[in-house]
């Protein structure tokens, strides 16, 4: 199982497995879906692991959204976990920072850890 | 309407995780939305548009919204300038006293808008018989030489 699209801006996480592949991004829609089955952002340090879980499932929605969640939690198993939560948490914003006029985050001032 | 188009009400971005319990929750998603999308619906996206489609779908409707709204600007300029150019043409008829007031007549066509294609035309074929005479006056002193005549 790999994962593709891991630039800093993204929208999307595909990987193959079993010879199937996914597609896994949010929408607005399917964002208020995973808040409806009780994602909180502001918890997703605190309770890491039900985070990981919760916005992988949700994660499913707008293009896999016949999968039970007993198939969406096999293939989290199955994933490799390295920096999966940030990833996740980066698709996860993707709806509400394109909200954002990028004209004014072109002109903020850019920073970096060292 | 009126204001920031990006429409994330700053109480929303203010209120995100700082942890404080003195402060308000957090907007939920559904209320951050429910709040932007309005505008959004102003701009003229469509419920699916939104909701349930690309999210950076709303970039180019904001970017549509502004180019819309210079193309409104501009044609309101352009009214001022037409309805500035009537006025002075019909400036004379308002002259008190004055025993025969004539008013110009109207523009008898519309500004171009993309440049004077009449003047261009007409410069484009005084460039052609330039190149033309140029050529013949080379060729002329050539044969002129050629037979011994200054």
């Amino acid at each position: 199982m790999e994962e593709k699209n891991t630039e800093k801006k993204i929208s999307e996480l595909r990987f193959t497995a079993d010879g199937k592949e996914y597609t896994l991004a949010f929408t607005r829609e399917t964002m208020i879906q995973t808040e409806g089955m009780g994602f909180v952002l502001a918890e997703v340090y605190e309770k890491p692991m039900t985070a990981v879980t919760q916005l992988w499932r949700g994660a499913f929605f707008a293009h896999h959204g016949t999968l039970t969640f007993a198939e969406r939690d096999a293939l989290l198993e199955r994933v490799d976990n390295h920096k999966l939560l940030d990833t996740l948490i980066d698709l996860y914003n993707a709806p509400i920072e394109s909200l954002f006029d990028e004209e004014n985050s072109k002109n903020a001032i850019k920073w970096t850890v060292t | 309407m009126d204001g920031d188009i990006t429409a994330i009400p700053s109480s929303t971005v203010e209120n995100v995780g700082d942890g404080d319990s003195d402060t308000p929750a957090p907007d939920s998603c559904r209320e951050i939305f429910d709040k932007a999308f309005p505008a959004y619906l102003a701009m003229g996206m469509t419920y699916n548009e939104f909701y349930r489609e690309d999210h950076t779908l709303v970039i180019a409707y904001r970017k549509a919204y502004k180019m819309r709204l210079e193309q409104q600007n501009q044609d309101m300029w352009q009214m001022g300038l037409y309805v500035y150019q009537a006025i002075c043409r019909a400036a004379p008829l308002l002259i008190p006293f004055n025993k025969h007031p004539q008013a110009e007549p109207y523009l008898d066509k519309p500004f171009p808008i993309f440049g004077d294609k009449e003047n261009d035309a007409d410069a484009e074929s005084k460039a052609v018989a330039d190149k033309g005479f140029a050529y013949m006056q080379s060729q002329m002193m050539i044969i002129n030489k050629k037979f011994g005549k200054e």
